[in-house]
C-alpha cells in the first residue's frame, strides 16, 4: 500500500507541475537558442556575404612579400674574414594619420593619432608627446623616425596599423671607424661613393637585385605560386681585402702615437708580402671616421701614401747599390773612399754629418749611409744607362694596382739626367727624384723577393660561398737577377746589426732582419730644403724573406729627427706584432744549426 | 492493480509514439555523422603541412562513440545511478591527481597519459557533474535558498580544479551546465538573476564604481521580493555577497588570473590593441572565415588554412578552416545542424520519463548549446578566446569521445521516453 502511495504521488508530483513548468521554459529555452543561433547565422553572413572581398585581399596582403631593389652593396671583410663595410638595412617611418586604422577595425575607422602614437611610443623609444608633436595636425606624409633598426621596424610591421608605412634602405656602416677609412672611402648620404675603394670598385661592390613578390605561409615558408626566375638567388659575394685587422690596429696606434709625439705632418705604414704583393697592413694618419665624413675636411678622403710623392732618401740606397752590383761596375767585396765631400757639377755634396767615413766595404756605405760613397759609386755607371734602369724599375709609372688614385713617381728627363752630372749625383742618395711610398715598398720587396717586380694590391678579390673571383695580379717581372738582390740583401742585414751595435734597437731576438732609415730633405718648392721626411724600410726574415715594412713620418717638428729616431721605432713594434700574427718561427743560427745537426 | 494500469498507459504511449521517436533519433545519428565527417576533412586540410594530428584518428574515435551511443542507448540511466557517487570521486581524484603530475600543453595540466592514450579527465569531468547535479535536483522543489547548497558544492568541487589547471573554457562550462539544469528544475527566475547579476556586478566593480551604488540595493530589492524567509536575512546576504564580490573582482582581475587569461577575455573588444597575442588567433580567424565567401574556395583548397595562418586551427579555430574551405552554405549548414541537434535533445527532455532523465539530457544539451555558442563567437571574432571545443568538429578525442557518451544517454533517455506531451 504504501508503495502505491508513494508511486501515486510520485506520479501527480511529475507530471503536474513539472509538465507546466517544462512547457513554459521550454519555449524560453527555444527562443534563446533561435536568438544565439540567429545571431550566430547573422554574423557568419555578414562576414561571409558582404565583407568577404575586403578580408580576401587583407588575407592575400598578409601573405605577400614585396621585395624591391635597395641598391645595397656588398660588404667587405678583411683577410681573414672580419668584417670592414657591412650594409645594414635601416627603416624610415612614415605616418599618414588620415589613414589611421588598426586591425579588426571596420573599413573606414579613423583611429585617433593619441591612439597610434601610444602604440608606436614602445618601439620607437620616443614619448607619446614626442610623437604627437611630429603628427601634429598633418593629414598625411609625416616622417616619424629615419634609422629604425630592422628589430623596431618589425615590431612596428607586426602591430599593422594602417596608415603607417616603412621604408626600408641601406645605410653603409663601418665597424672599424676609421682604421681602414684610408683605403675603403665611404658612401656619402646619398649612397654616393666618394672615396676609396668604394670608389675604385664602385661596380664589383654593387649588388645584383631584382624586384620581386613572393608569397609566404605563415611561418614563412615561400610559395610556388607566381614565381618570377631568378628571385631566390641572393647575391651572397663579399669583397675580400688582404689587410689583416689586427695589424692595422697596431700599425695605426703607434703611428699616430709617434706623429703626435713628433708634432709630425702625416705618417704611413704599410706592410707587404714580398711574394704577392698582398697589403697586409696600410695605415695612414691623420685619417677620418667614414661613419661621420661630415666632420672632416675632404683632404684627407685620400690615401697619401699611395697619391702623393716624397724624395726617399736613404731608403733608395741599396736599390741603388743593386744596379750597380748589376751592371757590374762594382763588385760585393769591393771598397770606396768616403772623404767627407764632393763637389759634382759645381754643386758641394756632403755626408749628412758632414764628416768623411774613410775607406768603406758597400756594406759599410749603408751602415753609416755615406753620401759621398754612393756619389762615388753611382758615378761608375753611365748616366744614360742608370736612367733606363730608374725607367725599367718604373719609378715614372703608375703602378698597376687595385689601390685607388695611385700615381706615378717622378724623374727627370732623360736629356737633363744624362747632361747634368748633378742628377745622377743626387739621385744616387735617394733626391732629386721623387715617388710614393708604395713604391718604395715595393722597391724593397723587389730586393727581397731576388729581383721581381710585384704588384701591390689591397684585394682578394669577391668571395662567395659557391662562387670567388679572384683577384689575380699578373705574373711579376723579373728585373734584377736573385744573386744581386741576395747580396744586398745581406748588407741591409749587416745594417741592422750595426743599428744594434750604435744602441738603436731594430732586431727581435732570434729574429734576423734587414733594413734601412731614410732621413731625406724635403723641398717644398723645389729649392729650398727646410723639412725632412723620416722613413724606416725592413725586410724579414732574412733567411727566407717574406715581408717588407715601411715606416714614413713626414716633417717630424721636434729636433733629433731621423729614420732612425722617428721611423724606426714604429717599424720595430709593428714587426714585433707581425712575428706574431703570422707565426714566423725565429731563425735559427748557422752555429745553433750546425751544433743540432752534429 | 496500479502497476497493471501504468503498463498498459506506457504501452499505449509507445504505440502512439513510435513514429515520433524514430525521427528522434535519426536526427541523433545523423547529425554527429555529418558533422564528423566534415571535420574529418577539414582537420585534414588543416594538417596538409602541420603533422600535428592525423584525421583518421578523429574518425576512429567516432566510430567507437557511435558503439558506445548503441550500447548506452539499451541501457536504462536509472540503472547507471548507483554508481554515479564512486565515479564522481574517482573524477575528482584524477582532476587532483592531473593538477599535480599531468602532462601539459600551452602552460595548462591538462593530460593524463593513460595506457600510451592522453586522456583530459576535465572532459569527463562534465558529463559526470551532469549526472551528479541531475541525480541531487531530481524531484527538488526550490522553495529555500539552501536547497542550491549541495548542487553548487558538487560543481564547486570539479569547477576549482579545472580552472587552477588552468582550463577557463571547461570551468566556464561548468557554469553553463549549472545553471541550466537549476533553470530547468525549476529554480525561480529572480534566484538565476540575482546569481548572475554577479557578474554585472563584477564588471561594474572593475569598470564603474560609482555604479555600483545604484546596483546593489536594486539587488537587495529584488532579494527582498523573491527570497524565501527569513527574507530580511538573505537579503542581508545577497547584498554582502554581491558586496564581497565587487571587492574581490578587481583583486582576482590582477593577480589571479594570468596575463595571457585576462587577455584573451578582453581582447575580442578591440582586437586591433594586441594583433600578435590575443587579437592575433582572432583576426586571423575571421579574415579566414571572411575570405571564404558565398561557397568557400573547396575542401582541402584554403589557403590561408594550408598555409597555418591560423594557429590551433584543428581544434578550438576548426570553425574557420569550415568557413574559409565551403563558405556561407558550409557554415549555414553545420549551424543549421546545431540547431536541430540541440532542439531535438530538448524535446527529448520534455518527453523523458522521469526528472533525472530528464536534467541529464537538459544539462548535454545546456553543455552543447554554451560550447557550440562561445566557440562559434570565439572564431568570428566576437568573443573572448577561451579554449573551448566544438562539439564533434574540433579534433580532441577526449571531448570526442565524451560527446558520444553524453549522445547515447539522450538516446537512452529517449527509448524509454513518453509522448504524453507530444504536442510541443
Amino acid at each position: 500500500m504504501r508503495s502505491i502511495n508513494s508511486r501515486k504521488k510520485r506520479k501527480t508530483f511529475r507530471v503536474k507541475p513539472l509538465s507546466s513548468l517544462s512547457q513554459y521554459r521550454f519555449r524560453i529555452v527555444f527562443v534563446l537558442l533561435c536568438l544565439g543561433l540567429g545571431g550566430l547565422f547573422l554574423r557568419v553572413g555578414w562576414l561571409q556575404l558582404f565583407q568577404s572581398n575586403q578580408l580576401r585581399s587583407l588575407a592575400r596582403e598578409v601573405q605577400t612579400e614585396q621585395k624591391n631593389p635597395l641598391g645595397t652593396r656588398r660588404s667587405i671583410f678583411d683577410r681573414n674574414g672580419k668584417l670592414v663595410a657591412i650594409d645594414e638595412k635601416r627603416f624610415k617611418i612614415w605616418a599618414h594619420p588620415r589613414y589611421f586604422n588598426f586591425p579588426g577595425d571596420s573599413f573606414g575607422t579613423v583611429r585617433k593619432p593619441v591612439e597610434v602614437a601610444k602604440l608606436l611610443s614602445i618601439p620607437l623609444s620616443k614619448s607619446v608627446d614626442e610623437i604627437l608633436n611630429k603628427l601634429g595636425d598633418y593629414s598625411s606624409g609625416v616622417k616619424l623616425a629615419e634609422g629604425v633598426t630592422q628589430e623596431k621596424a618589425n615590431a612596428i610591421k607586426r602591430l599593422g596599423i594602417s596608415g603607417i608605412d616603412l621604408e626600408a634602405y641601406p645605410q653603409r656602416v663601418y665597424p672599424h671607424g676609421s682604421l681602414f677609412a684610408n683605403v675603403v672611402g665611404f658612401l656619402d648620404l646619398d649612397r654616393r661613393p666618394q672615396a676609396g675603394l668604394e670608389l675604385s670598385l664602385d661596380k664589383d661592390l654593387k649588388r645584383l637585385e631584382k624586384a620581386s613578390a613572393i608569397r609566404r605561409g605563415a611561418d614563412g615558408t615561400p610559395l610556388p605560386v607566381g614565381v618570377q626566375r631568378g628571385v631566390f638567388d641572393e647575391d651572397q659575394l663579399n669583397l675580400q681585402l688582404t689587410l689583416d685587422v689586427r695589424l692595422q690596429e697596431v700599425a695605426i696606434k703607434e703611428i699616430s702615437k709617434q706623429v703626435k709625439e713628433w708634432n709630425a705632418k702625416k705618417g704611413v705604414v704599410i706592410v707587404m708580402d714580398i711574394e704577392t704583393g698582398e697589403l697586409l697592413a696600410l695605415a695612414s694618419t691623420p685619417t677620418y671616421d667614414p661613419n661621420k665624413y661630415w666632420d672632416y675636411s675632404p683632404s684627407l678622403f685620400k690615401e697619401w701614401s699611395v697619391q702623393e710623392l716624397f724624395e726617399p732618401g736613404s731608403t733608395f740606397k741599396p736599390i741603388n747599390l743593386a744596379l750597380a752590383l748589376e751592371e757590374g761596375v762594382i763588385t760585393p767585396d769591393g771598397k770606396v773612399n768616403d772623404d767627407g765631400l764632393i763637389t759634382v757639377g759645381g754643386w758641394p755634396l756632403s755626408n749628412w754629418n758632414r764628416k768623411p767615413n774613410g775607406i768603406l766595404t758597400f756594406p759599410e756605405v749603408l751602415q753609416v749611409s755615406s753620401n759621398v760613397a754612393m756619389v762615388k759609386i753611382m758615378n761608375k755607371l753611365n748616366a744614360n744607362n742608370y736612367w733606363q734602369w730608374l725607367r725599367r724599375l718604373g719609378i715614372d709609372e703608375i703602378p698597376e694596382t687595385d689601390l685607388p688614385g695611385a700615381v706615378g713617381g717622378q724623374i727627370k728627363s732623360k736629356q737633363i739626367f744624362v747632361n747634368q752630372p748633378i742628377e745622377p749625383a743626387v739621385t744616387s742618395f735617394g733626391q732629386g727624384f721623387s715617388i710614393t711610398p708604395l713604391k718604395l715598398a715595393q722597391l724593397h720587396a723587389l730586393i727581397a723577393n731576388g729581383g721581381k717586380l710585384v704588384t701591390p694590391h689591397i684585394t682578394k678579390g669577391l668571395k662567395g660561398d659557391y662562387e670567388s673571383y679572384f683577384n689575380t695580379p699578373p705574373e711579376p717581372k723579373q728585373v734584377l737577377s736573385p744573386e744581386v738582390t741576395n747580396t744586398v740583401l745581406g748588407w741591409m742585414e749587416t745594417v741592422v746589426s750595426f743599428y744594434d751595435e750604435s744602441g738603436i734597437e731594430v732586431n727581435v731576438p732570434g729574429y734576423r732582419i734587414g733594413g734601412k732609415t731614410g732621413t731625406a730633405q724635403k723641398s717644398q718648392d723645389g729649392f729650398n730644403y727646410s723639412s725632412k721626411i723620416c722613413s724606416f724600410v725592413a725586410s724579414l726574415p732574412i733567411d727566407d724573406p717574406r715581408y717588407v715594412v715601411l715606416a714614413v713620418i713626414d716633417e717630424p717638428q721636434k729636433p733629433n729627427a731621423y729614420g732612425s729616431t722617428v721611423a724606426l721605432p714604429v717599424a720595430k713594434r709593428i714587426i714585433e706584432t707581425l712575428l706574431v700574427i703570422e707565426k714566423i718561427p725565429p731563425s735559427i743560427d748557422k752555429k745553433e744549426h750546425l751544433a743540432i745537426k752534429s | 492493480m496500479m502497476g497493471f494500469g501504468r503498463y498498459k498507459i506506457s504501452n499505449l504511449k509507445i504505440v502512439r509514439n513510435k513514429q515520433n521517436r524514430k525521427d528522434i533519433d535519426f536526427v541523433i545519428w545523423i547529425v554527429p555523422f555529418i558533422l564528423v565527417h566534415l571535420s574529418c576533412l577539414l582537420i585534414a586540410s588543416t594538417q596538409r603541412n602541420l603533422g600535428i594530428a592525423d584525421w583518421y584518428q578523429h574518425a576512429i574515435i567516432a566510430y567507437l562513440g557511435s558503439l558506445i551511443v548503441y550500447v548506452l542507448a539499451q541501457v536504462p540511466l536509472q540503472d547507471l545511478r548507483k554508481y554515479i557517487i564512486p565515479i564522481y570521486f574517482f573524477t575528482i581524484l584524477t582532476l587532483l591527481y592531473v593538477n599535480f603530475s599531468g602532462t601539459s600543453a600551452l602552460g595548462a595540466q591538462r593530460w593524463l597519459s593513460f595506457a600510451g592514450l592522453y586522456v583530459q579527465p576535465s572532459e569527463f569531468a562534465k558529463l559526470i557533474l551532469i549526472l551528479a547535479l541531475a541525480s541531487i535536483l531530481d524531484r527538488k522543489r526550490f522553495s529555500d535558498l539552501s536547497h542550491l547548497i549541495k548542487p553548487f558544492l558538487v560543481s564547486f568541487l570539479p569547477w576549482i580544479l579545472v580552472f587552477i589547471q588552468p582550463d577557463l573554457g571547461t570551468s566556464l562550462v561548468f557554469g553553463a551546465i549549472l545553471l541550466g539544469m537549476l533553470y530547468w528544475s525549476g529554480m525561480p527566475y529572480e534566484w538565476a538573476f540575482i546569481v548572475f547579476a554577479t557578474l554585472v556586478t563584477g564588471l561594474l566593480s572593475y569598470l564603474y564604481k560609482f555604479g555600483l551604488f545604484i546596483w546593489i540595493p536594486i539587488i537587495g530589492f529584488l532579494s527582498y521580493k523573491s527570497l524565501p524567509n527569513p527574507k530580511k536575512l538573505l537579503t542581508l546576504f545577497s547584498i554582502f555577497f554581491h558586496s564581497s564580490i565587487a571587492k574581490i573582482t578587481p583583486w582576482f582581475w590582477e593577480t589571479v588570473l594570468r596575463d595571457y587569461q585576462r587577455d584573451r577575455l578582453i581582447i575580442f573588444l578591440d582586437p586591433g590593441q594586441d594583433p600578435l597575442g590575443g587579437g592575433y588567433h582572432m583576426l586571423q580567424s575571421k579574415i579566414g572565415i571572411g575570405s571564404g565567401g558565398l561557397i568557400g574556395s573547396g575542401l582541402m583548397q584554403g589557403q590561408l588554412t594550408k598555409l597555418k595562418f591560423i594557429p590551433e586551427q584543428h581544434t578550438d579555430f576548426i570553425f574557420s578552416a569550415l568557413g574559409e574551405e565551403t563558405g556561407f552554405i558550409g557554415t549555414l549548414l553545420v549551424i543549421f545542424l546545431f540547431f536541430i541537434l540541440v532542439f531535438r535533445l530538448i524535446k527529448i527532455a520534455i518527453d523523458a520519463r522521469t526528472d533525472f532523465e530528464s536534467l541529464v539530457v537538459i544539462g548535454i544539451a545546456s553543455m552543447f548549446i554554451f560550447q557550440i555558442m562561445v566557440n562559434i563567437f570565439m572564431t568570428i571574432g566576437l568573443g573572448p578566446v577561451t579554449g573551448i571545443p566544438l562539439p564533434f568538429m574540433s579534433y580532441g578525442r577526449t571531448a570526442l569521445f565524451v560527446n558520444f557518451i553524453s549522445l547515447g544517454f539522450c538516446l537512452s533517455v529517449s527509448r524509454r521516453g513518453q509522448s504524453i506531451r507530444k504536442n510541443l
